[in-house]
């Protein structure tokens, strides 16, 4: 997708977001593209650093993608990324100013551009995701490879399976939350922070337990 | 706080004209709990108010936010037939026979059907996990011994592959691995691989701390992060990565220290207040909070032996933080 996309009004943000929710891979690259330019040149300014900038920067796109089905809730999506970065930014330098104080001072020099740590933290959250929707129930396992692994549309599926698009919907939500519920379990916490969190609370109401899931949980609770 | 002024050497800072006494002005207000909301916001804003700009090189970019969206698509093709799960929970009572050792455990089988499954010879989990306060022995199937501390849990398979003896690790535990020709024996931990052959080590990287370690108590060990080599670690050796960047620090340490909790001791070197406390914690089962947000992140090198009550231990740590130490409703609060 080319970068010439910067010129979104706030409706078209709204929109793109919508797009994304339903899983549109197209839109999250364009959202991307248009974001890059905006949040970049502040975090490289902010971090003094490439390499935290990158890793802010996929962290946080890591985060809207895996909380995709939460984004048509999000009224003001423009300002809401600015949070997110801004939170990540935040708690960067805090990080970082804790790291000069105690432990070897880092002077601010000029660092290679690095992407080992992205690479492997992909692939390992690749892993624990293929690991999560293996334990998805039948039925939703279905759809969600269906989704993803073969690109078809919520009314694809639904015709394809003789179910409502409704059911499908539902389903990819559930799924998404199952996933980010096994993330968070194996401790890859720091790529999913409070801001999905808050909302995530709504969900679980009415959001049906699985067996293997509430298993899980109470072991990790004990 | 004063937002006017916050704004003023925040935006000096990121001009970069920041002169060193604003650099550590910024850094004393962020270090001593500043309203956080206020200052989010004021990044949030400054960001907004920044010209756009490209980086230099877009091709990294572009693969960045492809990779994103494989993240959470299979590997392989999809398979024609979902496997079928079946569970079974067995309490305490059950696996006492297979596993050696006290703790309060629960034990999960998760079985599915293989023959639906192509050649899935992982077919079958055990996970063991113990609750605070408590620690458990328990035998691999390939006579590999674990110890595993308090808050923690451990995912195996019922029979190993042929290639590789791979176990999931969340929290703390010490390994004494059988030594098996050709074998590797994997510890996976987070983003934490770590790699041996034959011998005895800690490895400690629970999800709520900050850093995380592997210390060596015999032979040789290998630790990875993916596919980058964070270090190879022999006897008397310990690493520590920094959960959020991944930097890394290495060390000796005296083996006798190793897994020092083994014996209900408790050693803390160079860690920080938060991680001690989210350790005392566990080993206590005793609520403890720390009000003053700025007095987790101190660096603190404290031992206790296993006689030493929470209290006295607390007090010791309060002493050295010039921090307050009261108690309400069984909870210890440190400010």
């Amino acid at each position: 997708m080319a970068s010439n996309n910067n010129t979104v009004q706030q409706g078209d943000e709204k929109e793109l977001f919508l797009q994304v929710a339903e899983g549109d891979e197209k839109a999250f690259e364009t959202l991307f593209n248009v974001f890059l330019p905006k949040l970049y040149p502040f975090i490289i300014k902010f971090t003094k650093s490439e390499t935290a900038a990158q890793e802010i920067i996929q962290e946080t796109f890591i985060r809207v993608w895996l909380s995709r089905d939460k984004l048509s809730e999000i009224e003001n999506p423009g300002g809401w990324l600015f949070k997110v970065v801004s939170n990540e930014c935040y708690s960067h330098l805090r990080k970082s100013i804790l790291n000069n104080k105690f432990y070897n001072p880092i002077t601010t020099e000029p660092e290679p551009v690095n992407t080992t740590h992205e690479s492997f933290a992909l692939k390992e959250l690749n892993r624990l995701i293929s690991e999560a929707v293996d334990q998805l129930p039948a039925q939703r396992k279905k759809i969600y490879r269906l989704s993803r692994d073969e690109g078809k549309s919520i009314p694809e599926i639904a015709s394809l399976l003789n179910i409502s698009p409704n059911t499908v919907k539902n389903a990819l939500v559930a799924s998404l939350k199952f996933i980010r519920e096994h993330l968070v379990k194996y401790g890859v916490i720091f790529f999913l922070m409070l801001l999905t969190e808050k909302k995530e609370k709504i969900f679980t109401a009415d959001s049906p337990k699985q067996p293997l899931n509430l298993l899980i949980n109470e072991t990790a609770r004990k | 706080m004063d937002k006017q002024q916050l704004t003023l050497l925040l935006e000096q800072y990121l001009a970069g004209k920041a002169t060193e006494q604003e650099r550590q002005a910024l850094f004393n207000i962020v270090q001593s709990d500043p309203d956080e909301e206020l200052f989010k916001q004021m990044i949030s804003d400054l960001m907004q108010k920044e010209s756009l700009g490209f980086p230099a090189n877009a091709e990294p970019w572009q693969k960045m936010v492809q990779d994103i969206v494989q993240i959470d698509k299979g590997k392989t093709a999809p398979r024609k037939k979902a496997s079928v799960f079946t569970l079974y929970r067995w309490v305490a009572a059950a696996a006492v026979v297979l596993l050696v050792g006290a703790g309060v455990y629960f034990y999960i089988d998760r079985t599915h059907d293989s023959s639906l499954a192509k050649t899935d010879t992982s077919s079958t989990f055990k996970i063991v996990s113990t609750s605070a306060g408590k620690q458990m022995e328990l035998v691999l199937p390939d006579g590999s011994h674990v110890w595993l501390n308090g808050g923690s849990s451990i995912r195996y398979p019922a029979s190993f592959s042929a290639n590789e003896r791979s176990v999931q690790l969340r929290g703390e535990a010490w390994f004494d691995v059988q030594h098996a020709d050709k074998i590797p024996f994997v510890i996976r931990s987070g983003p934490l691989t770590t790699t041996v052959m034959g011998t005895a080590f800690d490895v400690r990287a629970y999800p709520d701390q900050q850093t995380m370690e592997v210390a060596v108590q015999r032979g040789k060990v290998k630790v990875q992060s993916g596919g980058t080599l964070l270090a190879v670690l022999e006897k008397g050796q310990l690493v520590k990565i920094k959960a959020y960047d991944h930097s890394i620090s290495r060390d000796t340490i005296d083996i006798s220290y190793i897994a020092a909790w083994k014996q209900g001791d408790l050693y803390y070197e160079d860690e920080m207040l938060g991680d001690i406390i989210a350790d005392l914690q566990r080993v206590f089962n005793t609520p403890i909070e720390i009000k003053r947000a700025s007095l987790k992140l101190v660096v603190t090198t404290a031992s206790f032996n296993k006689n030493t009550d929470l209290r006295k231990a607390l007090e010791v740590i309060c002493r050295i933080n010039d921090a307050r130490l009261s108690e309400n409703n069984g909870t210890f609060i440190i400010e």
